[in-house]
């Protein structure tokens, strides 16, 4: 072993020589275990009153016994609606406290917030299906295909059926047809990127990605990545991919010159599996990994090869309120985090009418 | 599992385990009252998942990986990545001092380092953890933390030798060599 790693056990070692001594540590964390278990039963028993209330009177207000018995009056704090429209099992709550039903469209894949409503994907036996449900929530069937992808600014479409990808462009409730392509492999849309797409290739056992200009009508033939292509920034031009197997790095991919890798940074703790949100300017990134959400810098990763901020969080879904806020699923619940406080983590109260898991719908941005 | 009967083993987990762990959280986060913070928030965050974590050993691996995760987001969330460090004193030190001055020094650099080399130095070279221990508690690949330790300890070579202290070769710690400054 070297000095210097001789010197720095001897330091450590001598650093914790005088470890204070804490007051009833297993004691305390079991209380701070309570209040936490305490603090969800109450939101739940408050989002129930709320309703009762709501559906009772529209009055914000539940009985309670008192204790001669009688019955009183006392005021509760509705559950403010959240501040995002979420998707739960089978509905959407909407910002303004409403609750669309999506019961007849099957389990919900995706969902976006457009201008006019909501573009939802829907996964079935057959493949997916996409609708277009307005503010009233009357829906209009769009297109159908094996996979089905919506640009983040809820106009561009993609989708694949029979080995081909279909491109067009939605207006309201109309979806028109603009341009089709095929190869000699099956095609898949996976990630829209400026003017182009990123286009999942496979053909037998081999597999990988190229870029589709539809509007230019040919491929840019990407080189094969042992990968995926896991994200993009909402203007397109920045394009995330997770190069590697068994430890991914990283990687910023150029569309226009063929996903050809522009940087990467290789010491963090990524999996092909976990799951990245870009913030809608490009600035951050979240990563989803199974035990954990790390937030990392896009324009300091590549230096520090570390994330700015972890929480150990189980989310598997996240959408950006803004530039500096997003929001989670955490734990089954809804969280709203901040870059620039990344050491705070609200709680969002969501009424009784989640009956499933309750993820956050992004917002379209044009 | 009743409630009592868990709360019996987590009191019996804490007993034997919490010293060591507030050790090891202070060496992450380099203040003792944060490090108190850090390990009530990860004993907290053990004691709700005690249930489904079962077998003891699973126990143990899940208590050091979260605090190990808490207290590398708390350092970040105060110093975001490295912070400079002030420089040494131009004063002799007396004899015996030097020692403990050495090993100011060499602290001061190591609690300077991005979050998660020093994690590594505090798990390999503290906690006496392989490679792969380390890699497994982190979630990184075993390339990564040779990386990173390798990076640190380049790192504290640099940093001591530029405060004119570095390796002695007949010292078990780190000799002070005023000369190299004057």
């Amino acid at each position: 072993m070297g000095l210097i790693e001789e010197a720095l056990r001897d330091t450590l070692a001598a650093q914790v020589g005088t470890a204070p001594v804490v007051d009833d540590p297993a004691g305390r964390a079991i209380e701070a275990a309570g209040r936490f278990r305490r603090r969800r039963a109450l939101a739940g028993v408050l989002a129930v009153a709320a309703s009762v209330a709501f559906v009772a009177g529209g009055v914000a207000v539940a009985t309670q016994p008192s204790h001669q018995g009688a019955a009183e009056r006392r005021p509760v704090a509705p559950v403010p609606p959240p501040p995002l429209d979420v998707r739960t099992g089978t509905s959407i709550l909407t910002t303004d406290g409403r609750t669309i039903s999506l019961a007849q469209r099957g389990p919900v894949a995706h969902a976006l917030r457009v201008e006019d409503g909501w573009l939802v994907t829907t996964a079935g036996p057959p493949g997916q299906a996409l609708y277009h449900i307005d503010d009233g929530g009357t829906a209009t069937w769009l297109t159908v295909g094996d996979r089905i992808l919506v640009a983040p600014d809820g106009r561009r479409v993609a989708w694949s059926a029979d080995g081909g990808v279909w491109s067009g462009e939605r207006a309201g409730q109309k979806l028109t047809t603009n341009h089709h392509t095929s190869g000699t492999g099956a095609l898949e849309p996976v990630a829209f990127a400026g003017g182009g797409l990123v286009l999942g290739t496979r053909k037998g056992t081999s597999s990988g990605y190229d870029m589709w200009y539809p509007a230019a009508g040919g491929y840019v033939p990407a080189p094969r990545t042992n990968g995926r292509v896991a994200a993009a920034t909402a203007d397109g031009t920045q394009v995330f991919a997770l190069i590697g197997s068994t430890y991914p790095c990283l990687a910023v991919l150029d569309p226009p010159l063929g996903l050809s890798m522009v940087r990467r940074a290789c010491d963090l703790s990524l999996a092909l599996d976990h799951t990245l949100v870009p913030s809608p300017d490009g600035r951050w990134l979240l990563v989803l990994a199974p035990d954990r959400i790390d937030l990392y810098d896009l324009g300091a990763v590549w230096r520090l090869q570390a994330p700015v901020a972890s929480w150990t969080v189980v989310a598997q879904h996240a959408a950006w309120l803004t530039d500096g806020q997003f929001v989670l699923n955490g734990h089954g619940e809804l969280l709203r985090g901040y870059v620039e406080t990344p050491g705070r983590l609200d709680e969002i109260a969501v009424g009784p009418e989640a009956d499933g898991d309750v993820i956050p719908i992004p917002v379209a941005r044009p | 599992m009743a409630d009592d009967s868990v709360e019996t083993e987590f009191r019996q987990f804490v007993a034997a385990r919490s010293a060591s762990l507030l050790r090891t959280a202070y060496l992450l986060v380099g203040d003792w009252s944060h490090a108190e913070d850090v390990l009530q928030t990860s004993l907290t965050k053990t004691y709700l998942a005690w249930r489904r974590l079962g077998e003891i050993e699973a126990v143990e691996g899940y208590a050091r990986r979260v605090l190990v995760t808490t207290a590398t987001s708390w350092w970040r969330r105060r110093w975001h990545g490295e912070r400079p460090t002030a420089v040494m004193p131009e004063r002799p030190a007396p004899d015996g001092a030097d020692e403990h001055i050495e090993r100011q020094a060499m602290w001061r650099h190591v609690h300077a380092l991005p979050a998660r080399q020093r994690a590594v130095l505090v798990l390999r070279f503290y906690e006496d953890l392989t490679e792969s221990e380390t890699a497994r508690v982190l979630g990184v690949s075993i390339g990564t933390v040779k990386s990173q330790c390798a990076r640190a300890l380049a790192t504290l070579r640099v940093r001591l030798a530029e405060e004119g202290v570095e390796a002695a070769g007949r010292s078990r710690t780190i000799a002070r060599v005023v000369e190299r400054r004057a």
